[in-house]
């Protein structure tokens, strides 16, 4: 599915500044990353995606479709995991997607039960079905999220900031799940972790403020930093003048010295070493650099 | 099925309710239940007292944040989410309290035996006026509490106000039918009791069978202007930025 967002702004009730400001993005099929800060506007733009709530101007499309006037249409072919991680901890995993069968109005008992089946085994949940959610750890609650989000076999998937507070195994589990649905499917990711989409999309929109900092390919915007990107492992007066001159990116201890990464036209040291940049290189070369 | 789903989940409020009230016709104050002394009114009896305590739970189980964005991304409006759980837990509520006024029986005014000072007639068909009592102070602190919860998001004001007026019209209650206060003011008071819908007046006070109906036409007609602010609030589907649970 192709869905078109245009020129979204959203301005709350009682919000000073413009949470989205003249958002512009276009996302086809497979996995479309969305990075930014705390409170760049992710959450509220997955939202109005959603069909959680209503941008204060501009439009979305799916499909060539327009949504506010299609939300019926829309909803039915859409799976939403929030950032809420609490889920329904009185329930367990059957209960809880039973009842999200109900709300998708899936009426027929065997077909719920059979959907059901089949999240419950591709989120790799079998053996848990009686623990009540309450008493799932982390990754597990992220897991029962994908199940639910998947019982109406969506063709778009949104995903709210899911691997925060995961364990490093949790995680590429996740991610590996993640790569595994998206298959035929448009997903939606939201993130502030560059390295949850450093290997799972290949486009990205960097957002900022409430605004699109960058859209396109990963590999371009990796690319707008390479040639560019040295690593200097001096002194602290260094890592002082480094901050002043150039873009930092990280800055690194190591056995006492800083190791900073920097974006530069060309090296300020001679110690300075040219390095690959990464993903997070350029995001955070594109929000300005690190403070301190 | 929404609705019925509700219904089962929500089945237990019944069976704590029918368990409350054995408890109350046999330890608690098996008088006040199955025989009114007259110098006690209704909010001394357990038929209000077990249904409001029922009713509490609407401020806490109807739904969170989570169950509002998957219900609208499901397709499901925040009114209908709201109202199958809404109903189911009234419709409970109002089962028990019908039980207790079907268990319910008056003593007879005895003069100069009774403590009551202000001593009206019970008519003879009075368990219809308690039924219809019940059904109205059941419905009124239901919309109450889910006006609350839907208008200042969170469940601890319904709660807290709830405490705050039963609290305020016991002693009221009490106060009326000790004949330390005006009768004409339980006119506004939600649990108004039985005592007060007798078509004769035996003292000196006011003939107050009109009293009675005004005071259920007001809080029926309360309760309907709660629900409709209640569907209007709803529509907006501004829930979604939150609770303050």
């Amino acid at each position: 599915m192709k869905i078109e967002i245009k020129n979204i702004t959203k301005i709350y009730p009682r919000g000073k500044k413009k949470a989205l400001n003249g958002v512009n993005i276009e996302i086809g099929q497979g996995i479309f990353g969305l990075i930014g800060r705390n409170g760049a506007g992710k959450t509220t733009l997955m939202r109005i995606v959603a069909t959680i709530m209503d941008a204060t101007e501009g439009e979305i499309y799916f499909d060539g479709k327009e949504l506010k006037a299609n939300k019926d249409e829309f909803r039915s072919s859409l799976g939403y995991l929030p950032q809420s991680t609490k889920l329904m901890p009185r329930m367990n995993i059957v209960e809880f997607l039973d009842y999200v069968c109900i709300l998708k109005g899936i009426k027929d008992k065997k077909e719920r039960k059979e959907r059901i089946t089949n999240a419950i085994e591709t989120v790799g949940l079998v053996g848990e079905e009686k623990k009540r959610l309450g008493k799932y750890s982390g990754g597990m609650l992220r897991r029962a999220g994908i199940a639910q989000a998947l019982i109406g076999d969506p063709k778009v998937l949104i995903i709210d900031e899911p691997t925060t507070g995961l364990d490093p195994e949790e995680r590429l589990y996740f991610l590996n799940l993640l790569s595994k649905i998206a298959m035929e499917r448009t997903i939606i990711f939201s993130t502030h972790i560059t390295a949850d989409i450093e290997h799972l999309c290949n486009n990205i929109c960097v957002l900022e403020q409430g605004e699109v900092k960058y859209l396109g390919e990963k590999s371009n915007f990796i690319d707008r930093v390479s040639g560019k990107m040295f690593e200097h492992t001096g002194t602290k007066e260094e890592e002082e003048m480094l901050r002043r001159e150039a873009v930092v990116t990280s800055v690194a201890y190591i056995d006492g010295s800083p190791c900073v990464r920097y974006v530069a036209e060309k090296p300020f040291t001679e110690k300075s070493i040219s390095v690959t940049p990464t993903l997070e290189d350029a995001y955070i070369y594109a929000l300005g650099g690190v403070k301190r | 099925m929404l609705f019925w789903r509700s219904l089962k989940k929500n089945a237990y409020f019944l069976v704590i309710a029918l368990f409350l009230l054995a408890f109350s016709c046999t330890v608690w104050q098996p008088h006040h239940l199955i025989v009114a002394l007259p110098e006690h009114g209704f909010i001394d009896s357990t038929e209000f007292f077990i249904p409001f305590v029922l009713l509490l739970p609407i401020s806490f189980l109807l739904y969170d944040n989570f169950e509002i964005e998957l219900g609208l991304t499901c397709g499901v409006k925040t009114t209908k989410l709201l109202y199958t759980k809404f109903i189911a837990i009234l419709l409970f509520a109002i089962t028990a309290a019908f039980a207790m006024v079907a268990l319910f029986e008056y003593e007879p005014y005895v003069p100069q035996q009774s403590k009551i000072i202000i001593p009206i007639h019970i008519p003879e068909n009075y368990k219809v006026y308690m039924f219809i009592s019940a059904f109205v102070t059941t419905v009124f602190f239901a919309s109450l509490f889910l006006f609350m919860r839907v208008a200042i998001k969170n469940c601890y004001a319904p709660v807290g106000l709830g405490v705050l007026v039963y609290t305020v019209f016991n002693g009221f209650n009490y106060d009326i039918h000790s004949g330390y206060t005006d009768i004409r003011k339980c006119l506004f008071d939600p649990f108004l009791s039985n005592y007060f819908m007798g078509d004769t007046v035996l003292t000196e006070y006011y003939r107050v069978g009109p009293l009675w109906t005004y005071n259920r036409l007001l809080f029926f007609g309360l309760a309907v202007v709660m629900l409709v602010a209640t569907y209007f609030l709803l529509r907006r589907e501004k829930l979604h930025q939150g609770f303050n649970d």
